[in-house]
């Protein structure tokens, strides 16, 4: 069981790095991520709900687990609601930066009170998976180039052609 | 490893296999979804994400 969910996240955890390719908008990449990330953790909730009515995860990991999900899909609807007004790369920036920040925070206090190994590690890969996704993301919108001045054009469509020190003086 | 856990296996593979193929032809297709519906996906997913939870975390009535 251990194998079969670890290789269902690392699926997913592929799945979330094929769905965003460099040539889409990066809001419509931000929002797939939170589609993916949304519905690994949906597959990592019901096995976990599964695996607990079959006496195989503790009371208190369960709970632990369910509350730690509650606040991963909170994140989630914050995220796509900001993503919903998102007017420039800044706003897209603000709103990945906060899912990022939120979930690294999961990750780093609410896992602790997970105690089994196979419930712990299976979560944490979803998280992982969409940590990365985000960090992801977060790099390319701090990369988009920002449009620079337009060039003045002051030759009118001819070639221009820059005379000498001596074909100036000569004229 | 016995016989459920095998099929268990398998059935998860051939999802994830299935999954992963859906998200690499999306990402070569010039047809792109819609921001709104993968924004609706992500937030249907969520919904029942928290509607499980709070399933879970009710104290169990007597």
């Amino acid at each position: 069981m251990k194998r079969a969910t670890a290789l269902g996240f690392l699926a997913v955890l592929v799945l979330l790095t094929v769905a965003c390719p460099n040539n889409q908008n990066l809001v419509r990449q931000t929002a797939i991520a939170s589609r993916d990330a949304s519905i690994a953790i949906l597959q990592f909730q019901n096995w976990e709900i599964s695996a607990h009515n079959a006496g195989q995860v503790p009371d208190t990991d369960h709970q632990a687990v369910q509350t730690v999900l509650l606040k991963v899909a909170t994140v989630g609807k914050i995220l796509d609601a900001r993503l919903r007004a998102v007017n420039t790369n800044a706003d897209a920036l603000t709103a990945v930066d906060g899912a990022l920040s939120d979930i690294t925070g999961i990750i780093s206090t609410d896992l602790v009170k997970i105690t089994s190994p196979q419930v712990k590690s299976g979560i944490l890969v979803a998280l992982t998976a969409t940590q990365a996704a985000l960090q992801s993301i977060h790099t390319m919108l701090s990369t988009v180039p920002k449009p620079t001045a337009p060039v003045a054009k002051t030759d009118f469509g001819h070639d221009t052609k820059h005379l000498t020190p001596g074909e100036l003086a000569a004229n | 490893m016995d016989p459920a856990q095998i099929a268990n296996l398998i059935a998860l593979g051939i999802q994830a296999g299935t999954q992963a193929y859906a998200a690499i032809r999306a990402a070569h297709s010039d047809v792109v979804p819609p921001l709104e519906d993968v924004l609706a996906q992500a937030d249907a997913n969520w919904d029942q994400i928290i509607a499980n939870a709070n399933g879970q975390l009710k104290p169990p009535t007597t």
